[in-house]
């Protein structure tokens, strides 16, 4: 049940999986972009991360009434 | 979140030597800055790896790696380079700009792209993402060996 939520089969990831994904390769590469200590590094890349999803998942929410 | 301040004692994400504007080490980088563009092209994270930033190096190509080929794997759309129409030309180069990921794909999208599902679409903009973010990492890597940037 748990893994279903992320990965629908072996090649193919459910939409919340790919939000996942996408959140974490961008925000590695953008925290490479900007930081120069690996301290720094890691904490931009978990908030960006959290960012990324906070905000997708939110915009969702905004969207769902005018899905209907 | 405050995250660009740099504690003294803080470990650097990789080595680099200090660079100073008139040092031999900085004339020497910017005549090999086209060299180290063309490499950061070809294999995403090898242009910073040629600088000495291994740290860099192996975040852009395991960032542009993971972009391109779970973009592949979800069947996302890969532009071939003439495909007739300005949207076709934008697209082949925002996939271009991943370097040696781009003929790769051929081996990880063996059967073809599948945009009629919502996962092939995002994985038309995975792999996208993954050249653009490779275009970034060339520009930081030019950056780096003029000297502007550590």
């Amino acid at each position: 049940m748990f893994v279903s939520f992320f990965i629908v089969d072996r090649l193919k990831l459910s939409h919340f999986g790919i939000l996942l994904s996408f959140a974490l390769f961008v925000s590695m590469a953008l925290a490479c972009l900007t930081q120069r200590t690996a301290s720094n590094w890691i904490k931009y890349t978990l908030w960006s991360f959290a960012l990324f999803v906070v905000i997708s998942v939110g915009v969702a929410w905004l969207m769902y009434p005018i899905s209907r | 979140m405050i995250v660009s301040e740099v504690p003294v004692n803080d470990k650097p994400l990789d080595n680099p030597p200090s660079p100073s504007p008139t040092s031999a080490a900085t004339r020497k980088g910017s005549a090999l800055a086209p060299l180290a563009a063309i490499t950061a092209w070809l294999v995403p994270g090898s242009g910073h790896l040629f600088l000495g930033r291994w740290g860099r190096a192996l975040g852009f190509f395991v960032s542009v790696g993971g972009l391109a080929i779970t973009g592949y794997l979800l069947r996302g759309n890969v532009f071939p380079p003439h495909s007739g129409d300005p949207f076709g030309t934008l697209g082949f180069l925002a996939d271009a700009g991943s370097g040696v990921f781009y003929y790769l794909s051929r081996f990880f999208e063996a059967a073809g792209p599948n945009v009629s599902r919502a996962t092939g679409d995002y994985g038309t903009r995975f792999i996208a993402a993954a050249g653009v973010v490779n275009v970034l990492a060339i520009f930081d890597v030019l950056e780096i060996a003029s000297g502007r940037r550590n």
